[in-house]
């Protein structure tokens, strides 16, 4: 298996951290130095590593807005989604970062995880979170059996018009045997778990569409 | 409470209560011929599906104000914009490129140097597949233009990804159901064309694309 880790420039440090410990497992892992993404040369090298990954990690830092390097390896990440539906877009978030809506976007399934770091000191934990949500088809991982188990039931919407999302988000996976539960330092959800406030948000825009085609059309009537 | 407006008083659009929020607006600054309709629709289209507002030079406006002053307001009350370099070749019997796209498209990097971080200008230059744009505006080199071939199947994935990218947009349609949804989107605009024909107001086009995204 191999992937590839997108990350912001501000989270350098911890992306070279998390890097080496996934590829310290055996994971292959492809990234680009944040010092490195720019100009013609590293839009044409980024292009082809993402679309040779077989899954995408999403690293998001606690400020909103990416960077434009960042910007462009979501474009293509998510263009590499859509072409290969097996590819998943996986997102990592730092603490109370939310996700990029982007994610969503991909044609792998509501059973893709979500890997909050409670505490990115903690990248062993943060490693092994994600090789765990790596792993296809295992029957180790518990799935929800309703709605308010995966916090769908339990989403606060927040502030008016802000975009909210889960911070504890579906049951941690465990498995008996050889592998360790999730660390207490991670929280693992899945994407489905986030769609009650995706489809919050998306209604809010057809009210507001809505709202604006009415006054078009009054507008014409005038 | 918005007012009612005045009896026989146009409003148009982006202004007053046809005002679009710059964060969610799109200026296209594409070709509008004949041949290059379909992709023009499906970037229209596109725009609309990603939860935002087309904004174009086809607007209507007060004939009071001049073209282009139309064009750079619509512009810079546009956080974002898309730009298609595919008409800048040589044409007709004098062999002129056309270059309102080009001087559109300056405007609208300019814009990034004028406005706030906050809503600081992003732009998308799309070309065909070959195009040597770069032997007429050699200064696009350090900007790498998207490529598409032409067919609407491979710009309206281009443009999605760009703007699903965008922080402003909260939920963007996935190219296949822009694609599965556009047909209808185009019988529309061929109905309206019946009822309006050259002269089809922007605002209709804007609304028929809407009505077909509240359904996705």
């Amino acid at each position: 298996m191999h992937v590839f880790l997108s990350y912001p420039a501000a989270n350098q440090k911890l992306a070279d951290r998390l890097r080496a410990e996934l590829s310290r497992d055996g994971l292959s892992v492809s990234a680009f130095d944040a010092g490195e993404r720019a100009g013609v040369e590293w839009r044409k090298q980024v292009e082809p590593m993402i679309r040779a990954a077989d899954d995408i990690l999403i690293l998001v830092g606690p400020r909103r807005n990416p960077d434009e390097a960042q910007q462009l390896e979501w474009r293509v990440a998510l263009q590499a989604a859509w072409q290969d539906p097996r590819k998943r877009l996986i997102p990592v978030l730092v603490r109370d970062a939310a996700p990029p809506p982007f994610v969503f976007g991909d044609y792998a399934g509501d059973d893709t995880k979500v890997i909050r770091l409670l505490d990115p000191r903690d990248v062993r934990g943060a490693a092994q979170a994600i090789r765990k949500a790596l792993q296809r088809g295992s029957s180790d991982v518990s799935k929800p059996d309703s709605e308010e188990e995966a916090g769908g039931g339990g989403c606060d919407p927040g502030p008016k018009g802000a975009q909210s999302y889960p911070v504890m988000g579906g049951p941690r996976s465990q498995r008996e045997g050889d592998e360790p539960p999730t660390p207490d330092s991670v929280d693992v959800g899945t994407k489905a778990s986030y769609y009650p406030a995706i489809e919050e948000a998306r209604q809010e825009r057809v009210q507001k569409l809505k709202e604006f085609a009415k006054h078009l059309r009054d507008s014409q009537r005038s | 409470m918005t007012s009612t407006p005045l009896k026989g008083v146009r409003e148009h659009f982006g202004r007053g209560r046809l005002a679009v929020e710059p964060a969610k607006a799109v200026f296209i600054n594409c070709p509008f011929d004949a041949e290059f309709e379909p992709t023009f629709d499906a970037i229209l289209f596109s725009v609309v599906c990603c939860g935002l507002i087309p904004r174009s030079a086809l607007e209507s406006g007060s004939v009071a104000v001049p073209r282009m002053e139309r064009i750079v307001r619509a512009i810079f009350s546009s956080k974002y914009s898309i730009h298609d370099l595919s008409r800048c070749r040589g044409e007709g019997s004098e062999q002129l490129a056309r270059f309102n796209m080009p001087l559109e498209l300056g405007i609208a990097m300019a814009r990034r140097f004028t406005s706030r971080n906050a809503q600081q200008h992003d732009w998308l230059v799309l070309v065909p597949e070959g195009h040597g744009y770069l032997k007429f505006v050699s200064d696009l080199g350090g900007f790498d233009p998207l490529r598409h071939d032409g067919n609407i199947e491979s710009v309206v994935p281009t443009v999605v990804s760009w703007l699903a990218t965008r922080p402003d947009v909260d939920r963007a349609a996935t190219p296949r159901e822009v694609l599965a949804a556009l047909p209808q989107f185009q019988s529309e605009k061929a109905r309206l064309r019946q009822d309006w024909g050259e002269r089809l107001p922007w605002s209709d086009l804007v609304l028929a694309a809407t009505r077909i995204y509240e359904t996705l």
